[in-house]
C-alpha cells in the first residue's frame, strides 16, 4: 500500500471514529498529547497490520477500536510512566460501561444466565476484549495479539483459561 | 451430566462474545453521537478485587490475633501489661486478680494463704505507698519477712559470697532464690511490683509460702 493510500485511510478513520478513539484514550491517559500519540499508534497499527479490515462493517470496526484503543492507551500510559503495571492491572479489573450486558438474555436464550454472570465476574477487561474479538468477531489469535498488545501465547492462554472457567462453572452448577 | 460441557462452554463463550460486541457497538455509538459516557463505571472495581482485598485483610487480622494471643499467653510481662493481672496458681485452679491499684497510689493489700504451723503475724509496716512489710514469727524465734514494693523503689543487695543463687518459678513468674545453710531470700516481680521473702527456714517451705500469696482486692 502506498503512503498516500495509508494517509487517506487514516484520514477517513480519524474523521469517522476520531471522537471515539480520543474519548477512550483520554479517559485512560488523561493527557492531551499522549492521547494524540495513542490515536496515531492505533491508526498506524491499523493500516500497517490490518489494512484488510478497512472494509469491515461499522459495528466490527467499532468493536475493533474499543479493544485496540483501550489496550494501546494502557500500554502507552505504562511506557510513559503515567501509571505502573499494578495500576494497569487494577484498571483492567474496573468495570467498563462498554461491557454492560443483559445477563438475563443468556438465561432466556440458553438457560445459563447465572453461569455467564459468574464467569464475567472472573474475567478482566483484557479477557473480555479477547473473547469479544475471538468469539464475537471471529478473529484468529495472531490477529488478536497486536490489537490487545500481548503475545499470541498469552492470548491463547487467556482463551483457554476462560474456557476452563466456563466448563468448571457448568460442572459445579450441574452437580448442585 | 446430560450435556457436553465442552460444547456448551464454547456455545456460551460465543454468545458472550457476540453480546459483548453488541454492547461495545452501542457504547461507541453513544460516544460518536456526542454522549460523553465515561469509560469506567463509577466505583466499579470488580468484586473479585474487593474479595481479594477483604480476604487479605481478614488473613492479616487473623495472623495478628494469633501473634498477639501467643505473646499474651507466653510472655508474662506482656500479659501483665495487657491485662494487668496478678496470677496465683492454686491446686486445681489459677486465681487471676486485677492489679487495679497499680494505676493508683495505693499498694495492693496482700495475704499469705499458707503459713507453716506455728507462725503468726508479728508486725506490719508501710512506707508512703511504696512498700509494705509483714513479719511472721513462731515460738522458736524463727521468722519470715515478707515485702511488697513498687519495683522502681526496690533495690536490695545480697551477699553472694555466702548465699547460693537459683532461678526458679513462682507460679507463672520467674524468681531468684538465694540460700545458705540457715537462711533463704526469695524475690520475684509481678507487674509493677516486686515481692520478696526472707527467713530462716528451708527452701521448700519458703517456695510454698510464696506460691500462695494472694492479692486482697477488697
Amino acid at each position: 500500500m502506498s503512503e498516500d493510500a495509508r494517509n487517506k485511510i487514516i484520514e477517513l478513520i480519524e474523521k469517522k471514529y476520531g471522537k471515539l478513539i480520543r474519548h477512550i484514550a483520554y479517559e485512560i491517559v488523561g493527557d492531551y498529547h499522549l492521547t494524540q500519540d495513542v490515536q496515531q499508534e492505533v491508526l498506524w497499527q491499523f493500516v500497517s497490520k490490518h489494512a484488510d479490515k478497512f472494509e469491515l462493517p461499522p459495528k466490527e470496526m467499532k468493536n475493533y477500536l474499543c479493544a485496540a484503543v483501550r489496550n494501546t492507551a494502557l500500554n502507552m500510559a505504562v511506557k510513559a510512566q503515567k501509571i505502573n503495571e499494578a495500576e494497569q492491572a487494577e484498571l483492567n479489573l474496573r468495570m467498563l460501561n462498554m461491557d454492560e450486558l443483559d445477563v438475563m438474555a443468556f438465561q432466556d436464550e440458553y438457560g445459563y444466565g447465572l453461569e455467564v454472570h459468574e464467569l464475567l465476574r472472573k474475567l478482566d477487561s483484557l479477557d473480555k476484549d479477547i473473547l469479544c474479538l475471538r468469539y464475537g468477531a471471529g478473529y484468529d489469535i495472531h490477529e488478536i495479539s497486536p490489537i490487545v498488545g500481548i503475545g499470541e501465547e498469552a492470548v491463547r492462554k487467556r482463551i483457554y483459561r476462560a474456557k476452563i472457567r466456563m466448563q468448571s462453572i457448568l460442572i459445579e452448577r450441574s452437580d448442585v | 451430566m446430560d450435556f457436553d460441557v465442552d460444547k456448551k462452554a464454547d456455545e456460551l463463550l460465543e454468545a458472550l462474545g457476540k453480546e459483548l460486541m453488541k454492547s461495545r457497538e452501542k457504547y461507541a455509538d453513544m460516544i460518536l453521537e456526542g454522549n460523553g459516557v465515561p469509560l469506567y463505571k463509577e466505583d466499579s472495581v470488580q468484586k473479585r478485587s474487593h474479595h481479594r482485598t477483604f480476604r487479605r485483610i481478614l488473613i492479616m487480622i487473623a495472623v495478628l490475633v494469633v501473634l498477639m494471643g501467643l505473646a499474651i499467653v507466653s510472655v508474662d510481662g506482656v500479659r501483665e501489661k495487657v491485662f494487668n493481672y496478678f496470677l496465683s496458681e492454686k491446686p486445681g485452679n489459677t486465681e487471676i486478680t486485677p492489679l487495679e491499684n497499680a494505676q493508683n497510689d495505693d499498694i495492693p493489700e496482700v495475704r499469705l494463704d499458707y503459713l507453716p504451723e506455728g507462725y503468726k503475724l508479728v508486725s506490719t509496716d508501710e512506707s508512703q505507698n511504696i512498700c509494705t512489710w509483714q513479719t511472721y514469727g513462731n515460738d522458736e524465734n524463727q521468722f519470715i519477712e515478707f515485702c511488697l514494693c513498687r519495683s522502681e523503689y526496690y533495690n536490695p543487695s545480697v551477699d553472694n559470697d555466702t548465699m547460693k543463687r537459683e532461678q526458679i518459678r513462682i507460679n507463672v513468674y520467674q524468681a531468684q532464690l538465694f540460700s545458705d545453710e540457715n537462711d533463704c531470700y526469695l524475690v520475684w516481680q509481678a507487674g509493677d511490683y516486686t515481692l520478696s521473702f526472707y527467713g530462716n527456714l528451708d527452701k521448700k517451705t519458703i517456695i510454698k509460702i510464696a506460691k500462695n500469696v494472694s492479692l486482697n482486692t477488697q
